[in-house]
């Protein structure tokens, strides 16, 4: 199934901004939200001043604040073009689900070089932190009636959670709303990747077949990281500058789990592939967690959720929102460079959230 | 410490369904059509009914039905028909992993749905178990009238919110182990092999005395229900009911039960005095009654070991939702972890797959009424654990040290004197919507 890929043209009012010359100055800190509001520069809260460009950032690095905080993300670019999804049958190391190993066409993306932080999904959570209602030229957002999170009864991130951690705990549903909510706060279309965009970009950032040395280096798991989560890029950027897609918190794709998915994109054309849901359970979270052996920590394993991941929320409904036991499970989000249309994107969110 | 199996010697589950009818024969002419009283003659048939239709009873009684047994839901009641209705629409289609099992379980007509403060009274005789849910405050009455009538409970924590009400539910937790009806609390870890297994080996003394616990429940909060126009004063604070005492006892009793409970289990026993400083910073307006925002409790067991307590109902601050255990040779620095003083690992229990607890209290207790067993007597330490927090609550409201003994016997009452929907609530806003607050070193608790 293809995804929308006709172009839209952005009517972007922040700031896009291409970061690939030396000057001075460092990323802002992700200031206590509750004063926030104050040290806002209301009027030009969306652009980017000269002091706000990092000097020691790779090039090819588009960097967005999200209107109405102080709060940034940074995405690369990830190459669009043919490449060999999964593991050939047999391979040693690799599980049944990895295979057959099939050609596939992607376009380019953006992806997130960070897992989507703590701090970014507290402007979700907390309404008295998502202040900004003019957001983009045209999308007047208003933000008292944005569907937020739900407060957990117990703690989703048990206990591993604070400034600069990678948000976890929620539903795969939990995340696209953040992405929903985003796209409507920026006018730019982000969404959760599929799996194989998820997969191009491991293997392009050269994080296939790392020994467990390299791994160490590059991820927190099991071996090195005292069982717990920890703060976003605190291991090496992989090729692309990208961080974490290999350990710390597992991540949500957009795909249905199915064990079988490679070999029904064979008799497709092999464009842009995505497992689209046909049931809630079970979904793909990539790149293996904190508390992943070296064995689950690579780029072609696939990871199914898992029901227990709430059996424990004693109320009926259960939460939509939040996992009780998969603090290991956040996301990070992507941009596709072909941006669909805005009726493309109604359509999408609701396919993929059902409103 | 896991109940011993008391056989119940001859007393079987038809003798309980007997002892029921006979309890009904004189209400069912009464108040219910003729045909109620014919239904499901077969006494194979654990009949339950939910009292309490929230979020949490509409669960209870999805886990009650997804039990092996030959269990039937059958009557419901609730304070709020809307509360009633949506419940039992949820129950009926609940999660695709339930719906197997609750498929053809449910069968709750309109002559058997029960509103109103009295609707546990018109439910109870009617069925064999009771699924107990309401906030509460109500839980010594309910209780009571469920033992008195002869029915097992499952019945949700806290179970009261004042020391007359502890008085209360101890002397119910008498009767019911006289009467050996079993009665299950939903303090869910005691059902958690996890736990089970850490508890042990901690009161086997594998790491010695505890001469410490520390416990946790920080976190972001809860729901708010905001006033709606039309409202009187006692449906605001019934359907509003975490931010009021009565209804409640604050979140120290409401939540962080649950691991002060595991140090008591741990230390067999409940501490004998408390001392402790709390207040209302950040969750302090009129949609939040009365209640604190944070305690910190330092507790003393007879042994002269204290329990350190912490919990705090901010959004974005540290989470944290814990035990540990400090003993003379080692420490027990989370759930299924000890170690000793050395670091060495002695045991370790991760159980990411054990089967839920909240699943495996009703699948226990219903096994346990098919096969006629006596089982189950939580009430006692579930009104010890549920004491130790109101203990806490006044040592936090008082700014005073205060003794287990004197505490209990205390007969400061948090209830209204009299509960209808035109009643005044025990307490009441003022001009400005701002409810009477806690003073430390004013405020009187005993």
């Amino acid at each position: 199934m293809r995804l929308p890929t006709t172009l839209l043209v952005a009517s972007a009012a922040f700031v896009l901004l291409q970061i690939g010359s030396c000057s001075t100055s460092h990323i802002p800190e992700s200031s206590n939200n509750r004063t926030a509001k104050s040290e806002l520069d209301a009027g030009n809260s969306d652009r980017l001043d000269e002091k706000d460009i990092v000097d020691s950032t790779p090039a090819g690095i588009t960097r967005y604040r999200i209107p109405g905080s102080t709060i940034s993300f940074e995405m690369v670019t990830v190459s669009g073009g043919a490449f060999k999804l999964g593991t050939p049958a047999e391979t040693e190391g690799a599980d049944e689900d990895e295979a057959p190993q099939v050609e596939v066409t992607v376009d380019a993306f953006m992806i997130g070089r960070f897992e989507v932080t703590h701090d970014e999904y507290a402007l979700l959570r907390y309404v008295d932190r998502d202040t900004d209602s003019t957001a983009v030229e045209g999308h007047r957002m208003d933000v008292d009636a944005i569907a937020r999170p739900s407060t957990p009864y117990e703690d989703p991130a048990h206990g591993m959670s604070g400034r600069g951690f990678p948000a976890v705990g929620m539903t795969q549903w939990g995340a696209l709303q953040y992405a929903k909510w985003l796209t409507e706060k920026t006018g730019e279309f982000f969404r959760l990747p599929t799996e194989t965009e998820w997969e191009l970009a491991c293997t392009a950032g050269g994080n296939a077949d790392l020994t467990e040395s390299s791994l160490r280096e590059r991820g927190w798991y099991k071996g090195n990281s005292g069982t717990e989560l920890k703060k976003v890029g605190t291991r090496s950027a992989d090729a692309l500058g990208i961080h974490d897609l290999l350990g710390n918190a597992a991540e949500w794709t957009l795909d249905q789990y199915d064990e079988a998915f490679y070999e029904s994109i064979e008799s497709t054309d092999g464009f842009n592939p995505w497992r689209r849901p046909d049931r809630l359970h079970p979904r793909t979270v990539r790149g293996g967690a904190y508390d992943d052996d070296v064995s689950e920590v690579r780029c072609t394993a696939r990871m199914e959720s898992n029901l227990n991941w709430k059996s424990r929320d004693p109320q009926i409904p259960k939460s939509f929102w939040w996992n009780t036991d998969s603090p290991f499970v956040g996301f990070r989000l992507v941009r596709p460079l072909n941006q669909p249309s805005e009726d493309e994107q109604v359509a999408f969110w609701q396919f993929v959230l059902g409103e | 410490m896991k109940n011993p199996t008391i056989k119940l010697d001859g007393v079987s589950r038809r003798d309980f369904v007997k002892t029921s009818a006979a309890v009904v024969g004189s209400l069912v002419a009464a108040h219910f059509p003729e045909n109620a009283s014919a239904f499901y003659p077969s006494e194979d048939v654990i009949r339950i009914g939910l009292i309490g239709c929230g979020g949490r009873g509409t669960g209870a009684a999805v886990q009650a039905l997804s039990t092996s047994q030959n269990v039937r839901l059958i009557a419901m009641a609730d304070a709020f028909q809307d509360q009633l209705e949506d419940s039992l629409e949820n129950i009926t289609k609940a999660d695709a992993d339930y719906a197997e099992a609750v498929a053809g379980r449910v069968d709750v007509p309109r002559d058997r749905q029960f509103v109103g403060f009295d609707a546990y009274k018109q439910l109870i005789p009617l069925v064999d178990v009771l699924v107990i849910a309401t906030p509460p405050g109500f839980r010594p009455i309910h209780f009571a009238a469920a033992i008195e009538a002869d029915k097992h409970v499952f019945m949700e924590k806290p179970v009261a919110t004042d020391a007359p009400g502890i008085r209360s539910v101890l002397e119910t937790a008498e009767l019911a182990m006289q009467k050996k009806l079993n009665v299950v609390v939903g303090l869910q870890r005691h059902y958690q092999i996890r736990y089970q297994r850490w508890v042990e080996h901690l009161q086997n003394g594998m790491i010695g005395d505890i001469t410490m616990s520390r416990v946790y429940w920080n976190s972001s909060g809860v729901w708010v229900r905001a006033r709606k126009p039309g409202q009187t004063e006692m449906e605001y604070q019934m359907r509003n009911w975490y931010y009021f005492n009565w209804l409640c006892g604050d979140h120290i009793v409401e939540q962080h039960i649950h691991n002060i409970d595991v140090s008591n289990w741990v230390k067999q026993g409940h501490p004998i005095r408390a001392q402790g400083q709390g207040g209302r910073l950040v969750r302090n307006g009129p949609d939040h009654g009365q209640i604190f925002d944070h305690h910190y409790v330092e507790y003393e067991y007879e042994d002269g070991s204290r329990m350190i307590s912490q919990c705090r109902h901010m959004p974005d601050c540290t989470n944290r939702v814990t035990e540990a255990f400090h003993g003379s040779n080692g420490v027990a620095s989370r759930p299924g972890l000890i170690q000793s003083t050395s670091g060495h690992t002695l045991f370790e229990h991760e159980g990411k797959n054990d089967p839920d607890p909240y699943q495996v209290e009703h699948d226990e207790l219903f096994a346990a009424v098919a096969a006629g067993e006596y089982k189950f007597a939580n009430a006692k330490y579930g009104a010890e654990s549920t004491f130790t927090a109101i203990l806490g609550r006044m040592a936090t409201y008082s700014g005073q040290v205060l003794d287990w003994d004197e505490a209990l016997a205390s007969e400061v009452s948090v209830m209204p004197e009299r509960f209808a929907f035109d009643a005044d609530p025990p307490v009441l806003p003022d001009a400005d919507g701002q409810y009477p607050i806690p003073e430390p070193g004013v405020t009187m608790v005993i």
